[in-house]
Order: structure tokens, then C-alpha cells, then sequence
């Protein structure tokens, strides 16, 4: 298992639960996370996500990065990343 | 086709489900017509009071009585019902009835078992030497026939441990007075010796199969547990296609040339992301029916193998399907238990209004 395909692998419903057929494991997604994520499995590097999220939310580069970088450590540790 | 008579044990589904009656489900999906015998310990069995229960139950002599015991009670059963097939479900049955093979099939009766020394080679106190010789990782074990020697074990091992029973029940000690209790729990109800385990901690998974007996298996089945009993038995577990789960299961299977059914249960170590077989169990796990209801159904590929030596390929369960256990009451009159109890045998007229 690569845990860089990981989050790849999942199975998201519209509704933001996701399954993870290799784990067993499920998750939930608020509808920005869901956007980040659909954004990294589109290809998007890490680096452009708080600029494009601060453009979605309209609030500031630093506050984005601030939630995008706590939102991707969590995803590592649950080994998505 | 004559459909064969196949026995069953292990049928009752209280506190700590029994395999047998998942067993007779699965048998019922694949051949409706057939005739399923119950062979139980204890009028109390509740499987055998299911409306899709064993067309006929007959009490048996539990294993500390001794195979004589059972062989004349077998006979007796003969005489009144065929059997072609056994199939044990419980875990101490299995190596008397590994023994009692020969005898069995010159009474016509056949079964899936494994040969001795790979029984032997699974047991608890070797795991670790099969997970070595497999190059798969177990938790770190030692075996305590006293109180002191579990004790010793766990501070070498360092707390918290897991404390195992020989056949079943495993409590967590994160103490020394936690370890003394559980030790004599568990050996007071299975005897000597007890196991002392390294507490690993992450998810629980179970892999069921059917070894062919050449070193293959007829296909897998691989679950995360989700609820856990108080017990640690899984109430609800999900499918789940994880290469690495069935790759070790080969590896085990392939080295002890497995022959019969089997449950591996192995934990997955979040720290390192490594997992590790924790036991390997002889028999149908109580959630084989989850499986056949995908049409994966492992109880009729034993008949399959022990009536035509072959078996047709199995659908896979598709990953996020699940089961969850669920309790209901079942209803019988006292007239039952007392011809149970009384002549040791029972047929449901599936009529009790």
C-alpha cells in the first residue's frame, strides 16, 4: 500500500463520507476540505491550495494557509497523504 | 444429485456466537433442500430453535469425555440418520475430530480438516515461530503455566499485555493486578498455559478461507472490524480488498499446506503501518454467512471439495459491503428441552403455536 495513492483509492459519495476500500476505514468532509481534496486529486500541488482557497472563501492568503496546513498534517496522519 | 447429510457443531448464538449456525445458513443458501443435522453439548444450543435451524439436532458428549464416548454416540446417530459430512465448528473439536479422521471415514462420515502438525503449527504458543518461518510479523509472546511466570513475562514484554486463553478469551492487563486477575480467569475456565502478549495498538482484521490442503486457498475474505464486543469480538466489520492482508494469509497457508477451513485475525500497527498475525483460528469465524450472502459461500465449497473434490469460483464481496450483529429471541416450549435432555435428540415441527 503507497500511502501517496491513498487518497486516490478513496470512494467519496457527494456528501462527503469516503470509504477506503484497502482500510476499512470511513471519513467525513466538510465542504471545504472536500474541495481540498478534490483539488490535490485533480493534480493540484500542496503549495497552490491556500491561494486558491483564500480566493474561494474571500479571506486572507495567511488565515487559508493557516487551515490548509493544519488540514494536511491531519490528513497524513491518517497515512491519506 | 443425492445431496449429502451434513452435521454441524457449534450452533449456539448467545453472548459469544458459535460458527454453526452461520454454517447452516450458508448450507440452506446453496441447497435448499438439504438435510442439516446439530449436533450440540447443551439442550440450550440456540441455533437449533432458528427457523432455518438443523432439520434435526442430537446431543453429543463434550470433548473431555473423550473419543469413545463420541464414536458410540455417533454410531447410535447412524442408525437413525446418515451423515457424508461433518463439518466441527468449535475450536477444541478440531483435534480430537483431526484424530478421529480414519474412524470417521470408515463410518462414511468425511470432513475438511488439517493434518495434526499443522494444527500444531498454528497454535498459539508457536505462532511465532510459523510468523517467522512465513517472514510475517506476530506480537512479541510467552507462555505462563503460574501466575509468576505471566508476570515475568509482562515485565520483559512491558505493559500493557494481552492475556490469552488457550482456545479463547483474551483480557488487557495494564498491571500487575490486572494481570493476576485475568490470569486466573482465564486458566480457571481454560486451563494452563496462558498466553502473555505485546499490546499492539490499531485496527483489528479477520481473513476466512478454505485452505485445499496443497498449499491453496478457494478464495478470501478480508474484514476490519468496526464495533467490538467487550470481549473483542467483532459486532460489525466491513469488506475490504487489502493485497497485503491476503498476501500473508497465502504465505501462512502455503507453508502449512492447510487443509479445511480457517480465520486469520491480525492487527494493524498504525504506528509503523506493519500488520500482525495475532491468531489463527481452525474453523468457520460465527460471520461466514456475511460472505455467502454475496454468493462467497465457503460452507458449501467444503461439501463442494469433500463431494467432488473441486469448486467452482466464488464472487468476491465487494469492499464497504457489511455486517452488524444483531440479537433477537427465539421461542420453544420446555416439551423440547425435556425430549433434548431426556432422549438427546430433536426435530422441530417448525409449528410451535
Amino acid at each position: 500500500m503507497k500511502h501517496r495513492k491513498s487518497l486516490h483509492r478513496l470512494h467519496f459519495k457527494p456528501n462527503g463520507f469516503a470509504f477506503d476500500p484497502a482500510t476499512g476505514r470511513s471519513y467525513t468532509f466538510n465542504a471545504s476540505s472536500l474541495m481540498i481534496v478534490n483539488w490535490l486529486r485533480a493534480g493540484c500541488s500542496e503549495e497552490e491550495i491556500p491561494m486558491r482557497l483564500a480566493n474561494e472563501y474571500e479571506t486572507s492568503p495567511a488565515a487559508a494557509r493557516r487551515d490548509v496546513d493544519r488540514f494536511l498534517a491531519s490528513l497524513r496522519e491518517y497515512r491519506l497523504l | 444429485m443425492t445431496l449429502p447429510v451434513v452435521a454441524v457443531t457449534g450452533l449456539n448464538r448467545g453472548e459469544n456466537p458459535q460458527p454453526g449456525y452461520a454454517v447452516v445458513r450458508s448450507l440452506r443458501r446453496a441447497y435448499p433442500g438439504m438435510t442439516i443435522l446439530g449436533l450440540i453439548y447443551d439442550a440450550m444450543e440456540s441455533g437449533i430453535f432458528a427457523e432455518d435451524g438443523p432439520d434435526c439436532s442430537y446431543t453429543i458428549p463434550y470433548p473431555t469425555a473423550g473419543t469413545p464416548a463420541l464414536l458410540e454416540r455417533l454410531d447410535f446417530i447412524l442408525k437413525r440418520h446418515p451423515i457424508n459430512i461433518l463439518i466441527p465448528s468449535l475450536d477444541a473439536e478440531i483435534e480430537p475430530m483431526i484424530r478421529l479422521e480414519s474412524q470417521l471415514a470408515s463410518r462414511g462420515i468425511r470432513t475438511l480438516l488439517p493434518s495434526l502438525e499443522a494444527f500444531r503449527a498454528r497454535a498459539k504458543p508457536s505462532l511465532g515461530k510459523l510468523c517467522d518461518s512465513c517472514e510475517c510479523k506476530t506480537p512479541r509472546s510467552e507462555t505462563a503455566i503460574d501466575v509468576e511466570e505471566a508476570a515475568a513475562a509482562a515485565e520483559e514484554i512491558g505493559y500493557p499485555v494481552m492475556v490469552k486463553g488457550q482456545f479463547y478469551d483474551a483480557h488487557c492487563a495494564k498491571n500487575e493486578t490486572e494481570l493476576a486477575k485475568a490470569f486466573h480467569e482465564i486458566s480457571q475456565m481454560w486451563g494452563v498455559p496462558v498466553l502473555v502478549q505485546e499490546c499492539i495498538a490499531g485496527g483489528e482484521f479477520n481473513v476466512l478461507g478454505i485452505g485445499d490442503g496443497r498449499g491453496g486457498v478457494t478464495g478470501l475474505c478480508c474484514v476490519r472490524k468496526m464495533i467490538l464486543s467487550s470481549k473483542g469480538k467483532g459486532l460489525a466489520a466491513v469488506a475490504l480488498h487489502e493485497p497485503r492482508l491476503e498476501e500473508i494469509t497465502r504465505r501462512i497457508v502455503k507453508h502449512l499446506n492447510w487443509r479445511g477451513p480457517f480465520e486469520l485475525e491480525l492487527i494493524h500497527d498504525d504506528a509503523t503501518d506493519v500488520f500482525h498475525v495475532i491468531e489463527m483460528n481452525p474453523r468457520f469465524p460465527a460471520w461466514v454467512d456475511f460472505p455467502s450472502s454475496f454468493g462467497m459461500n465457503f460452507p458449501a465449497q467444503v461439501v463442494s471439495l469433500l463431494t467432488k473434490g473441486t469448486v467452482d469460483p466464488m464472487p468476491v464481496v465487494p469492499a464497504g459491503r457489511f455486517f452488524l450483529r444483531h440479537q433477537t429471541e427465539l421461542f420453544g416450549s420446555m416439551d423440547d428441552i425435556a425430549q433434548l435432555m431426556t432422549e438427546g435428540v430433536w426435530q422441530p415441527s417448525r409449528n410451535l403455536a
